[in-house]
């Protein structure tokens, strides 16, 4: 299965998101595909996601390149366990 | 959904940006290409997505309301999936896509157009996805 490969979806994102040197939080990463496609773009990001098998399957496609700069960490989007203030740029990706 | 937009809000600084992107519940279409033909097979059913949908429509205006977060900009695109068989598609909506129904005729429909397409054959999924950017305002 191929998901986006004409790059709508980043190209939006990028768009939208203008992620250069910023911390990303990313609620609902799944399997961190899209994660790992915007993240060169970032200075950091925490994907965040409830299922643990969803980011077993992020952690395992990370690219190595990637990661120092991308954690992916288990949470909800009610409890994030993060500081007030903490990001710049959160993106609820089919989430709330 | 509202202390959960609450709680990203705690989280992201006074003028930082939140990015909503979620897929808008349009019955996307099913079709099957081959060569430079692609051949509609029908649509899947993603009516019971109705009502997540206006309860996120819901929060974001409380969001607005409360002045939380201000919108910024919008734009609707087109997001696609390939699979090389129906069956493959169906296995994975069935696995991924909880609540949305696949049709057996759309199922029938695209193992038939498969079945006399020109090789090599894909089926494909296209969604239409919103995407909408908002700043956190205040302190």
């Amino acid at each position: 299965m191929r998901r986006d490969p004409e790059g709508n979806e980043l190209s939006h994102l990028l768009r939208f998101g203008q992620l250069g040197g910023k911390r990303v939080l990313d609620i609902g990463c799944g399997d961190g595909l899209l994660t790992s496609r915007f993240a060169p773009q970032a200075a950091a990001v925490v994907a965040v996601d409830p299922s643990l098998p969803e980011l077993r399957e992020a952690r395992s496609g990370r690219p190595e390149g990637l990661a120092a700069r991308v954690h992916f960490a288990a949470a909800r989007g009610q409890a994030l366990p993060f500081a007030a203030g903490h990001f710049e740029v959160a993106f609820f990706t089919s989430s709330f | 959904m509202v202390h959960a937009l609450r709680e990203v809000c705690r989280v992201l600084r006074p003028g930082g940006l939140l990015i909503d992107l979620r897929p808008i519940v349009s019955h996307p279409p099913v079709e099957v290409l081959g060569g430079d033909r692609a051949a509609p097979a029908g649509r899947l059913d993603d009516s019971s997505d109705s009502a997540d949908a206006a309860a996120c429509e819901r929060t974001l205006r409380t969001a607005r309301a409360q002045g939380w977060l201000k919108p910024r900009e919008s734009a609707t695109f087109s997001y696609s999936m390939y699979w090389d068989t129906p069956e493959q598609m169906l296995e994975y909506l069935t696995a991924n896509w909880g609540e949305v129904q696949v049709p057996e005729d759309v199922v029938l429909r695209a193992q038939q157009l498969a079945d006399v397409a020109v090789r090599p054959v894909r089926v494909r999924v296209r969604l239409t996805m919103s995407i909408a950017s908002y700043v956190r305002i205040g302190g």
